[in-house]
């Protein structure tokens, strides 16, 4: 050893007594929590180093001078780093090792187990993991200390005596491709000698996990230095064999089986040691070795050799070939001998499981079906991978039968060596044994609308996103690749060809999880009410969809209409299925009031109403609930198409005051006219960073909403500590005029509110030689309004355009016309809310 | 002489055996050292071939003839048994009526091995071993002794051969008082007791008669260490000595070089460095060797050693590394005078040592082959024997 690795740092061995002896400071790094983003983060910014320049060159310099590899091996075993750390395949073993396949669970939150209970479950990292290594797997450490890393744990990772380094260069390589510096808290690495007990059983007396690779006696030496508290996680010796029906093989099943006798020189655990027959025969047996021999000589020429036997391990092979050969000559009838220089195959008549010298050379012995059982679990402890070739009448069963005896994996011959990304590993999932699962209970009835209890943390601070602002148009020129487009939305254009907004499932599972915590804090209860979903379904729309799964993660009753056009059946439905609570778009559900007034009046059984997509104003409100004996109206979330749902309302959010669904975005609120952040409580434009989003980015995103941030920021009366905004309305709707920003939107609103029902609109003209502009509004004549009284109300109710006219910036006229003279556009007949006369 | 004389089993077949065997200088080479050793390998193999059908049969397969063995040359051409094979079959040269013990290896790494003596094959290398001593200068008949066993007290009816090794070994000089580091537990089972190993040494020390401690050297090692701890430091009186052998029983993860041992010793018990000595023997090959003052193992009349390149099996030439094997005329109730050991070792000339012996030493090197100390797999397979 001639550096250590302490805090991420590459320190000089003089330093190495002072440090140890810091090691009890160690877990006071716990407090400040190893964020998965912040790993993920630094593996996929090392691994485009990987890929090519000056840290490529260092790895393989490494790797060819002082880990005597040569090239091949050498660009392999940093390929193997390449994929290994793919944020994809990180996630992915996550998902799969943590959340039970579910790649959209965070394993790591205090989320609801369930939600008919207010239980709630998490891991958590078992803290300071200490990682004995093994020395025959030059990736395997530091894959170990990455496996800690991603469950939040600090890593310290003792190498043999004899280490050239290399772990500690991937790791130290890996702290400085962290941009929070928070990782190499996280990271500790040193070659001890074994003898250096006392060293040793300091750094143990501290761990709360001690995962250890190697041998027998190894594992036992360090068990006894190990301490209560510390969670044993043993990688033991493991042995592997094959097992086949004689009258289930060809020449492609011994192919493959003398493949996986050369590969590797049988270094790996699950190369077969033994190769078991299903025969009680003895010439059946010695049949199948003969065929084998020719075919394993053939492929052993093939197959280079990847090293010779060391001399322990020569003496090993010729030790047995011996002893085999001499148990030939004691009986001819209970062992025979086929071998080549390069490669043995000893059939022995009795069963038992034993290991090879390995170097390619494999027992051959008989185990019939029935004495599975028998014969292999007093070896449980040993075995890992059986490699079967049987009739596929049988398959199951002796699966089945080898899995009782202690066989955790099974795969065909020819695959025993590969596996698969998220594959348990001897029986259980890596991940999992780093941690630990916390529960909480806490049936108290304020945690009923909660989804999850991260909602009630401090905050974290999280670093600002960096990079341009997008807009819309930016966004839909990405190119997305197709392992990330799972589902396709249509991303609004009213104009020609749709625009699409690409999800993969995860992504969008997660963000229904998100807003499904979201609808709850809205006061939907899935243990009492019956939702009937109508939002729009087919034709690219997500929100039907998007309401299901919401429904559906809540475990929430629902009645599944969409934007049914027949009234009478949906509301006859609703009374009929004792619906209490409806989800739609106002503009449908205020028809369906209407159509079948009578009929909902007299059922009085909807509760709950949770609207999306457009606004409910004060009035309609009010109209609902004293109708129709609605109690609670409350917006169902706010998204767009592109970055999914954003923000949602809890109880005591009203109007257009949300919560970021901040496990999902990170929101910035820019100001109108240039890319500062707003000061204080200013209107500025929302612009939102994903934090899961694949494929399709969300960087900056401009959503072209108008919002501001509200006074309760962080002390809602809810308990949540998500930031907390209000809607203000979208940027088309400002104009600015006499250096003023009107938000044509608030000016409605306000009118809306005082119960005018019809539309205005904003005419923007210079004055003539003053400066300043003429705002003028422009209100529909039939209505019967006074245009004073119009104006009278606009000044009032807004600050801004009060001040610019007290100011003199602005003249503000207000003027009622036949509808008939409100500008509309051409195509979509839709009225235009501004008008901008300046040349 | 202490040890009953041995009765050769055949004169008229092994006349060459028992003049090897009884060779009362184990050092002493002579101008007919060579052909008597020759003589006596050929008769041995004659008597195997003719009583026991495994050996004729291996003989047969390597197309071997004890007439061959024209000089020491084509020593190497006797099939060689590996020590493990014993531990597998009982192979016997003799009728069970003329075997006198049944010895079982203590088995390093948990296999027992059973192996038959007859009189002569028990009562030769007792023999060899008291000359070893005498040429120490060990057998001391007037002198009163302290002896510490390192080793397994024994059961009313024990047939362990360390412990039938050691309690004979304390007929050299008559005993004063005996005591046993690894006692009895009354279950079958023993434990290393410490303390009383401690308290044993500390009341020696006070005493004018020398002490002498035998056994495995696990346990000397951790009463030593112990004593280090709590500054426990003693001087035996002069005339004791230290002879170890048997090898660290389990504890090879936590063994120690020779040398820094004996310097413990010395440095805890006054012992000096020259009467700290080592042993090596085994059940399957009983010639008892014994290092020399410079500690080196020399090889004795009685047999010849022969290191086996681990692949080919060709002997080398000095200082390389292989196989230990071992050959000796001395038994004939089991074919074993042509023993592969389990062990790697390398064979070096006398004037490497210097200690005046003129025969060559060997050194082991450690276990042969990978059951004991790979990492992976193959660590299991002790326990996958014991599970047969």
């Amino acid at each position: 050893m001639k550096q250590f690795l302490w805090q991420g740092e590459l320190c000089a061995l003089s330093l190495w007594t002072e440090k140890v002896k810091e090691i009890e400071k160690v877990r006071s790094h716990l407090l400040n929590p190893l964020e998965l983003d912040t790993v993920l983060k630094a593996c996929t910014s090392l691994q485009n180093q990987l890929r090519e320049g000056a840290l490529r060159e260092t790895f393989l310099t490494t790797l060819l001078e002082k880990g005597n590899l040569d090239e091949k091996e050498s660009k392999e075993t940093i390929e193997e780093i390449i994929s290994f750390i793919d944020r994809k395949t990180l996630e992915e073993k996550i998902a799969r090792e943590l959340c039970a396949g579910d790649a959209s669970r965070s394993a790591f939150r205090l989320e609801r187990a369930t939600y008919q209970q207010n239980i709630f479950e998490a891991w958590q990292p078992l803290g300071f993991l200490v990682h004995i290594a093994p020395k025959n797997a030059i990736n395997l450490p530091f894959f170990a200390v990455l496996e800690g890393l991603i469950t939040g744990n600090i890593s310290f990772l003792k190498l043999p005596e004899e280490d050239f380094g290399f772990s500690t260069l991937c790791l130290h390589s890996l702290a400085a491709n962290d941009e929070t510096r928070n990782l190499k808290n996280y990271l500790y690495a040193a070659a001890l000698s074994p003898k250096d007990h006392n060293t040793l059983q300091a750094i143990l007396r501290e761990a709360d996990g001690v995962s250890v690779w190697g041998g027998e006696g190894a594992l036992e030496a360090i068990r006894q230095l190990t301490p209560l508290h510390a969670r044993w996680i043993d990688w033991g010796p493991k042995i592997s064999f094959a097992y086949l029906d004689p009258a289930a093989i060809n020449e492609k099943t011994l192919e493959n089986l003398a493949r996986e006798i050369c590969a590797f020189e049988q270094q790996s655990c699950s190369s077969p040691q033994v190769i078991y027959v299903d025969t009680e025969d003895w010439d059946t047996l010695n049949a199948f070795a003969k065929n084998l021999f020719p075919i394993l000589k053939k492929i052993s020429q093939e197959t280079p050799r990847l090293k010779s036997p060391q001399l322990n391990e020569q003496a090993e092979i010729t030790r047995v070939d011996s002893l085999t050969r001499l148990e030939k000559t004691w009986d001819k009838k209970s062992t025979a001998v086929y071998c080549e220089e390069d490669f043995r195959l000893y059939v022995e008549k009795d069963s038992h499981l034993k290991t090879s010298p390995l170097f390619r050379t494999a027992w051959i012995k008989p185990l019939p079906r029935k004495n599975i059982l028998d014969t292999l679990t007093p070896m449980r402890h040993y075995l890992q991978t059986a490699g079967i070739s049987v009739k596929r009448e049988n398959l199951t069963d002796t699966i089945k039968l080898l899995n009782t005896a202690g066989v955790n994996r099974v795969t065909e011959i020819g695959t025993m060596l590969s596996s698969y990304a998220g594959e348990p590993h001897d029986g259980v999932y890596a991940l999992e044994r780093f941690c630990k699962r916390v529960s909480v209970r806490l049936e108290g009835s304020e945690t009923n609308f909660l989804g999850s209890l991260e909602e009630w943390a401090t905050p974290k601070e999280s670093l600002p996103p960096k990079g341009e602002v997008q807009n819309k148009e930016l966004f839909q020129t990405q190119t997305v690749a197709k392992e990330f487009s799972d589902l396709f939305f249509k991303s609004g254009g009213s104009t020609g060809k749709p625009k699409l907004s690409i999800f993969t499932y995860a992504d969008y599972h997660a963000q229904m999880r998100a807003a499904a915590n979201g609808l709850l804090a809205a006061g939907l209860d899935p243990k009492t009410d019956r939702a009937v979903n109508f939002f729009a379904a087919g034709g690219l729309y997500g929100g039907f969809l998007s309401f299901f799964t919401i429904l559906e993660t809540l475990k929430a009753p629902q009645i599944p209409m969409a934007m049914h056009p027949d009234f009478s059946f949906v509301a006859e439905s609703i009374v009929q299925l004792k619906a209490t609570a409806l989800l739609g778009m106002p503009s449908y559900l205020l028809r369906l009031f209407e159509e079948e007034k009578d009929t909902l009046k007299n059922y009085r059984g909807i509760k709950k109403i949770f609207y999306g997509g457009e606004h409910l104003n004060p009035a309609q409100i009010e109209y609902l609930k004293h109708t129709f004996g609605i109690e609670h109206i409350q917006s169902a979330a706010y998204g767009g198409n592109d970055t999914g749902p954003i923000g949602f309302q809890c109880l005591h959010s009203q109007g257009g005051v949300h919560h970021l669904l901040e496990e999902l975005h990170q929101m910035e609120i820019l100001r109108l006219d240039s890319d500062e952040h707003v000061k204080g409580q200013e209107e500025g434009r929302i612009v939102l960073t994903s934090k899961i989003r694949h494929g399709q980015n969300i960087s900056r995103y401009d959503t072209e909403d108008v919002g501001r941030w509200t006074l309760d920021n962080g002390q809602c009366p809810c308990g949540r500590r998500q930031p907390k905004f209000e809607l203000r309305g979208r940027t088309g709707d400002i104009f600015r005029a006499g250096g003023f920003f009107i938000n044509s939107r608030n000016l409605t609103r306000t009118l809306s509110n005082e119960g005018y029902p019809g539309e205005v609109q904003f005419l923007i003209q210079s004055r003539k030689h003053v400066g300043g502009d003429t705002v003028l509004l422009r209100a529909s004549e039939s209505i019967g309004w006074d245009p004073e009284r119009i104006r009278s109300l606009c000044l009032a109710h807004d600050k801004t355009l009060f001040e610019a006219v007290q100011e003199n910036e602005i003249t503000f006229i207000c003027e009622v016309v036949p509808k008939s003279d409100l500008l509309r556009s051409e195509r979509t007949s839709k009225l235009k809310l501004i008008l901008d006369e300046r040349q | 002489m202490l040890v009953d004389f041995p009765k050769n089993p055949n004169p008229l077949l092994l006349s060459n055996v028992e003049r090897v065997c009884l060779e009362p200088l184990p050092y002493a080479y002579h101008e007919e050292s060579d052909t008597v050793f020759l003589s006596a390998m050929r008769e041995i193999i004659s008597w195997h071939k003719e009583y026991s059908p495994f050996y004729r049969s291996l003989l047969e397969e390597n197309n071997f003839n004890e007439g061959s063995l024209k000089n020491t040359r084509d020593l190497d051409k006797i099939p060689a048994i590996p020590a493990e094979f014993f531990k597998r079959h009982e192979i016997i040269s003799r009728s069970q009526k003329e075997i006198a013990l049944t010895l079982t290896s203590s088995g390093t790494s948990g296999q027992k091995s059973k192996i038959s003596f007859d009189e002569w094959s028990i009562r030769a290398p007792q023999s060899m071993l008291e000359r070893q001593f005498e040429l120490n200068g060990w057998v001391t008949a007037d002198t009163k002794t302290n002896y510490l066993l390192y080793t397994y007290e024994s059961e009313p009816t024990t047939s362990l051969g360390t412990s039938y090794t050691d309690l004979f070994l304390c007929r050299f000089a008559p005993v004063k008082n005996v005591e046993f580091a690894l006692k009895r537990t009354g279950k079958g089972g023993h434990e290393f007791d410490c303390y009383g190993s401690i308290r044993a040494l500390q009341e020696f020390s006070t005493e004018e008669s020398p002490t002498r401690i035998f056994g495995f050297p696990s346990f000397l090692f951790f009463t030593l260490e112990r004593m280090k701890d709590l500054n426990i430091k003693l001087t035996l009186p002069k005339g004791s000595f230290v002879f170890l052998g048997g090898g660290w029983k389990g504890f090879q993860g936590k063994s120690i070089s020779n040398e820094a041992l004996t310097a413990l010793v010395t440095d805890r018990l006054g012992i000096p460095f020259e009467n700290v000595r080592d042993g090596y023997g085994a059940v399957e090959h009983c010639i008892p060797y014994v290092d020399c003052p410079k500690h080196h193992f020399h090889v004795p009349l009685w047999s010849r050693v022969l290191i086996r390149e681990v692949k080919t099996l060709r002997p080398l030439p000095f200082g390389e590394a292989g196989f230990l094997h071992f050959l000796s005329p001395y038994i004939t109730s089991v074919p074993a005078h042509s023993v592969m050991m389990g062990d790697l070792a390398s064979l070096h000339p006398a004037d490497e040592c210097g200690c005046g012996i003129t025969s060559p030493f060997f050194k082991v090197l450690g276990r042969a082959g990978t059951t004991q100390n790979r990492s992976c797999a193959i660590a299991a397979a002790e326990l996958l024997k014991e599970a047969r």
